[in-house]
Order: structure tokens, then C-alpha cells, then sequence
């Protein structure tokens, strides 16, 4: 198999990373390279992580875009049997009109199963639901040693769950076994509320939590005393109309090149953030809206991220226990506001009480996920971003490693406190780390010298 | 759909190329037919077609290089599918041409699988099609053979030679109300050329196929795709051979 040289970088544009590309078509061509002792692995879906999750500075990164084959449905129990590479959005455009969808979905479609399972997605509904291994029945890993192991709770459910939420790092997804979810409609009853800050916040969501499956709420970061964490609260239901009109296959709009650097400032910020904010005063209420805009109205501009411009953008994302959250993202914020660095855009969660502690490096935990937009600005971000690190450790909370791009190695051990038990597992089926990406260097997820 | 019963046979169907071409066909309501050495692959590419599309697709063993085994072929193809309206050849073999100047093997495979091969199993075929007095041959030929560059000319010469029984068959075919139509892609992306340096105006698997099936609807003879490799070989074959022999195209 030939490689690419190219400079490659996460949804966020930064870090970018000189890697060998590997773009496999079939599954044989890519067990035959793994016992390349050359260089080492990492496996990339979309490439919509944020930061350096799916990087390898010199080394190889497999592309799974051509190992996309649907290979099974069973009609009756609504389970799909496909390669990693297969998308949510390929799923949702062939089986929403057959009445299915997809049980747990992040805020773009345009994922693989694989890139889903290594970052063990949330979306809208993790208070009612939990996270999308939920449905993932197994799937097939291929291991450093070139062999190939089926994973499910069942059956080699070490491996299973150090994979879910493993980063990729355990070895390459090959193919999935996901339950889809049968629908009766494509289309969401939404019912919108404007918040007037945090606490106004969780006491919507814990007032929504038992009768609407999705909840989010959007955060206008840059308002400040009074209105400090105000924002529209969404919360919604599939409906029960019939109607499974799939989305239309391509972006309206596609921003193929970066941008100059001035179109997102801080300015344009704070106009967004007020005009999103009037919006969703005007429109509140109840609306009858389709799945598209409801779970992805970012996908409606593709390429999005190329708004930010070179220096890319650098998505901040954490959690806190249910307890000290209002006083934790309050005290986040006011850092932020103190530095003069607007987020641009921000969401909160409440992720209610249904994680999976058994995925040892899996993001989501009992309390409220809250996450930050920002421009690069640069140097000043980052110390910035690690400042709030240590804030999030204060409040025994962690960041999503889907999302980071800065975190270092010391604080991720305090975050990520089992992290001891999944590096058993890492060392049982790769003790001399194929599998290995900038991430895991950076979190200092090392080989152990002897 | 466009179905009219059409059936098609996929030649190479492991491929990028061939993938794609399968793809769009059988979005139109097309019934396949994946043919090509990896069985284990073919039964992922069939079981996918059949899942996203619906509709009756097969698969079968095929080996350009086996030219005895061509006639069986044919009538396992028939066995399937009861009859077959298309033949599209996509099953090819290029390797870097300082490596075929030094390992005969290399080339000798290089001219038996795009030439020999194409020939053996179009001409199988076109005996079918003529008795049935209907039918389409869609060679998926290159570029590369419209002039022998110093870069490529071992591949090119292959795809030409190929290029030119296309259009013997073509002539030969007309009056059996047997149609068939050359394809000269440019650079595509697939794992022909993944890695290489020096490709401009790369173009994507699907879009060739896209072009390939419209083509085929309006019955052309000779495709480029994407259309503007017509203009730049254009200009490749007029630059007159005592300038083109010192250049390092």
C-alpha cells in the first residue's frame, strides 16, 4: 500500500501534523499492512475531533473513508452490521425512510461508526439514553499482532470497553454491530425557552428531563454581569407524524479554503451571540422541525471550520458533578471574561446519571458537560485553556478528549483517575504501542521503559 | 426507475473505479453483477449494494489473466442473470514504470491484464451481444494511451492498444445494433495513484462514474472524463514528435 506525505490537522485546524497517509480499500490490504514494524497506527473516520486525536506527526494514519461497506440488516431487530468507515449520515439517509434512526448522534452526521465508537459520542439525549456504545452490540478490532478479535459485553469485554472511548488506541476498528432505534417520524416537536443564566439552566433541564428525550441548551458566553450564561433552552421529541423525509445528501453551502483571519473576531462574536440569542426569543415556543437542523445545524454549511481561518479554532469541553456545577461554570466563565478571549459559541448538557463507568476513558459522567468555542487567538489561549484545566480538576471534573488539543499529561491522570486500569489493558494487547497518536504522546500515554 | 431491465456486468468490481460504477448503476434501479479475483470482497461490495439499493445484484469470480476460463464466465453471468445488457470493463494493472523497465514479470503483467485480458473477455462478450443483437461494451481505457510519454509508457501503450480494439470492435459491432463505448479517464483518485507526486486535476471515483453512466445513455463512442482531458491531450498530440521526444512528460 502506498502512503501519502501530507499535513493534516483535527475539525479545529489546530494543531496541524506532518503524517503518512494509508487509505486502505479493503479490509485484507489493511490487516496485510499492520505488521509494518516501520512506523506506527493510528485510525481517522472523518477527521472531526477537534484537536490532535487522529494525528501522527511521521507517522502512519489509516483512512477508513473506503472501508464504508453496509454489510447486513436485520430487518426485525433493526440491527446494522457495516464497516468502521460507514457514516451516520449514510445510516440515516438509508433507514430513516425504513423507519429507523440512530439512537445516539453528536452534532454532526458526517462521523464514521468507528470514529463514534473511539470517542463513545454523546448527543442531545444522554440524560434519557447514555452514550452511543449503548447500542453498539460489538464490534470486530484488529490488534497489533495482525490477528482479529470480536469485542462485545460478552466477549473479550475488557477489550470491548477499553475500546469504547479508547481513542483509537487499542487497535483498528474493523466493522460494527449497532441497534438502530425505530422511529416514527424524521421530524422533532421542539419546544424552546430562553434561560436567563446557569442556574436558570439546570433548573430547565431538570424540569424537561422526564418528558423530552433531547435536551440542550445554547450559551451566550459573552454577556456579561446579570446576564452572565444566558441562552435558549431546546428541548425535543420525535414525533409521531410519519414522515421520513431524509436529509438532503449535500451541504447548501460549502467554504472549501480558509478564510482571512478577521471574519471571526471577537466583535462578530458578540453580534452573533446577540442576534442567535434574539432568534431564539422570537422563535420560542413549540415547532415542528426536521431532524437536520434539530441535531446538525452546523452541517448546513460545509466546511464551517474554515470560517475560523488559518489559525484554526480550539473547542473546550468538561464535565462537573451535578453538586458544585452552577459554581463551576460560573467561576469558568468569569476566568474567561477576565482574559478578554469570547467564546464564541457554547452549549450546555446536563448528562444526567447514566454513564458508563466501565469505559475507563469515556467522557461522559453523572452531572453538566459544558462546552467553549474559541478562535485560536494563540499563545494567550492556551494559557488560558490550562488555567481552566486546573479549575476543572478543582471541581473533579475532566475534558473530552475528542475535543483537546492542550491538555497535558499530568493533569489527565488527575481527570482521568481509572486511567491505570485501562493502561493495563493497552499494555496486555499492545506492549510496544503500534496503536499511538500525537494525543497519546502528548497525554504521556507511553511505552514503559524498562 | 432508468431499470428497462437493464443488466450489467462489472468487470474489476474491487476497484475504486468499479465500485463506483456499480454504485450509480444500481442507484438507478440497475441490477449488478461485481466480477473480479477477491470473493471474500466482492460478497462486502454485493451485500452493500443490495442493502443500500435494494434490488437483485450478484457477484462472481473473474480473472482477467485466465483467458480459458472467459467462456464459463459468461455463461455463469448468464446463469445469474438470466441475460446481460452490459459488459464494463474496469479491470486493469499499472505499476511504476521504472519498476516494470527492471522486473519483466511487472510488465509482462501490466500488457496481458489491460490488453490481452480486455480483449479476451470483450471479444467473449461481443459474440453474445451480436447473437442477441443487443448490447453495450464500456472499455475503461486512460489518458495514458493517447500518446507514449516517457513516464508511463509501458501502461499507456497497453490502454492504447486497448483503445484501438475498441474501436475496431465499435465498427465491427455497429451494424448488430451492438454498441460500444471508450472511456479515457485522467488521474482518478484510487489506489492507483494514492501517494503519487506530480497529479493535477485529480478527480474522484464517483464522478467518473457519474459521467460514465450518462454517456452511456446517450450512447457515446468515445468519453473523456472529466470532459477537459480532451482539450489537454489535444494539445499533448499536436506538439510535433521532434520537440515531444526531448520533453520529460
Amino acid at each position: 500500500m502506498n502512503y501519502k506525505e501530507t499535513f493534516l490537522s483535527g475539525w479545529g485546524g489546530y494543531p496541524k501534523a506532518e503524517v503518512k497517509l494509508l487509505r486502505p480499500e479493503s479490509q485484507v490490504e489493511l490487516i496485510d499492512k499492520i505488521g509494518d514494524k516501520k512506523f506506527f497506527f493510528i485510525s481517522r473516520g472523518l477527521g472531526k475531533s477537534y484537536g490532535d486525536a487522529s494525528l501522527n506527526e511521521k507517522n502512519y494514519v489509516v483512512l477508513n473513508e473506503r472501508l464504508n461497506h453496509i454489510l447486513d440488516f436485520d430487518e426485525a431487530g433493526g440491527i446494522i452490521h457495516a464497516q468502521a468507515g460507514v457514516t451516520l449520515s449514510e445510516i440515516i439517509s438509508i433507514f430513516l425512510p425504513r423507519g429507523w434512526f440512530v439512537p445516539v448522534t453528536p452534532g454532526t452526521k458526517y462521523v464514521t461508526l468507528g470514529g463514534c465508537i473511539a470517542c463513545d459520542v454523546h448527543g442531545k439525549n444522554h440524560l434519557q439514553h447514555g452514550s452511543f456504545s449503548k447500542d453498539v452490540l460489538g464490534f470486530n478490532l484488529l490488534l497489533a499482532d495482525g490477528t482479529v478479535e470480536y469485542c462485545s459485553r460478552k466477549k473479550n469485554a475488557t477489550l470491548f470497553w477499553a475500546t469504547v472511548g479508547g481513542m483509537g488506541l487499542t487497535g483498528i476498528i474493523l466493522d460494527v454491530f449497532l441497534k438502530l432505534k425505530p422511529v416514527q417520524s424524521g421530524y422533532i416537536d421542539v419546544d424552546n425557552e430562553p434561560a436567563k443564566n446557569i442556574a436558570h439552566f439546570i433548573e430547565l433541564m431538570d424540569r424537561s428531563a422526564e418528558d423530552f428525550e433531547y435536551t440542550v441548551g445554547w450559551v451566550d458566553c459573552l454577556a456579561t454581569g446579570k446576564n452572565l450564561g444566558r441562552g435558549i433552552f431546546m428541548r425535543g421529541n420525535h414525533s409521531k407524524d410519519g414522515n421520513f423525509r431524509p436529509h438532503s445528501p449535500a451541504p447548501l453551502l460549502n467554504i472549501p479554503f480558509d478564510f482571512p483571519t478577521f471574519v471571526l473576531n471577537k466583535f462578530n462574536a458578540w453580534c452573533f451571540n446577540q442576534l442567535y440569542y434574539l432568534k431564539g426569543r422570537i422563535t420560542t415556543g413549540k415547532m415542528h422541525q426536521h431532524y437536520d437542523p434539530f441535531f446538525y445545524p452546523l452541517d448546513i454549511v460545509g466546511g464551517w471550520n474554515h470560517l475560523y481561518g488559518k489559525r484554526g479554532f480550539i473547542q473546550y469541553q468538561f464535565v462537573f458533578p451535578r453538586q458544585k456545577a452552577v459554581e463551576g461554570i460560573e467561576e469558568t466563565l468569569h476566568t474567561i471574561a477576565r482574559r478578554g478571549m469570547g467564546s464564541f459559541l457554547s452549549v450546555i448538557k446536563d448528562f444526567g446519571s447514566k454513564a458508563t463507568k466501565k469505559a475507563t476513558l469515556s467522557f461522559p459522567e453523572p452531572g453538566i458537560t459544558f462546552t467553549l468555542d474559541f478562535p485560536n487567538y494563540g499563545a494567550g489561549l492556551h494559557r488560558l485553556l490550562w488555567e481552566l484545566d486546573k479549575i476543572v480538576i478543582k471541581y473533579s471534573g475532566k475534558t473530552y478528549l475528542a475535543k483537546d488539543c492542550l491538555l497535558q499529561a499530568m493533569d489527565f491522570r488527575k481527570m482521568y483517575s481509572d486511567f491505570g486500569k485501562w493502561f493495563r489493558v493497552k499494555l496486555k494487547y499492545d506492549p510496544n504501542f503500534k496503536f499511538q497518536s500525537n494525543l497519546s504522546r502528548r497525554l504521556g500515554i507511553l511505552r514503559p521503559t524498562k | 426507475m432508468i431499470g428497462h431491465e437493464k443488466k450489467i456486468v462489472v468487470l474489476g468490481a474491487c476497484s475504486s473505479i468499479g465500485q463506483a460504477i456499480a454504485r450509480k448503476y444500481a442507484s438507478m434501479d440497475v441490477s449488478v453483477l461485481l466480477a473480479g479475483r477477491d470473493l471474500a470482497e466482492l460478497e462486502k461490495i454485493c451485500s452493500d449494494l443490495k442493502i443500500r439499493y435494494s434490488g437483485e445484484h450478484y457477484f462472481a469470480h473473474f480473472d482477467a489473466l485466465d483467458f480459458a476460463s472467459h467462456q464459463g464466465f459468461l455463461e455463469n453471468c448468464l446463469k445469474s442473470m438470466g441475460r446481460v445488457t452490459h459488459l464494463i470493463i474496469c479491470s486493469g494493472f499499472m505499476a511504476l514504470q521504472e519498476k516494470c523497465e527492471k522486473d519483466w514479470s511487472l510488465t509482462e503483467k501490466t500488457l496481458l491484464t489491460n490488453y490481452a485480458g480486455a480483449v479476451s473477455i470483450a471479444g467473449t462478450f461481443a459474440t453474445y451481444f451480436e447473437e442477441e443483437k443487443e448490447g453495450t461494451i464500456i472499455g475503461i481505457s486512460s489518458v495514458a494511451g493517447d500518446r507514449g510519454r516517457q513516464s508511463n509508457f509501458i501502461y499507456g501503450s497497453a490502454k492504447g492498444a486497448f483503445s484501438l480494439y475498441l474501436s475496431g470492435l465499435r465498427n465491427r459491432l455497429f451494424k448488430n445494433n451492438v454498441h460500444v463505448m471508450t472511456v479515457k479517464p485522467g488521474f482518478v483518485d484510487t489506489k492507483m495513484t494514492f501517494g503519487l507526486k506530480g497529479l493535477f486535476l485529480v478527480a474522484s471515483p464517483d464522478k467518473v462514474a457519474d459521467d460514465i453512466f450518462w454517456a452511456s445513455m446517450q450512447k457515446k463512442n468515445e468519453i473523456y472524463t472529466p470532459f477537459f482531458w480532451r482539450y489537454i491531450l489535444l494539445i499533448i498530440k499536436l506538439i510535433p514528435e521532434f520537440i515531444f521526444k526531448r520533453m520529460k512528460l
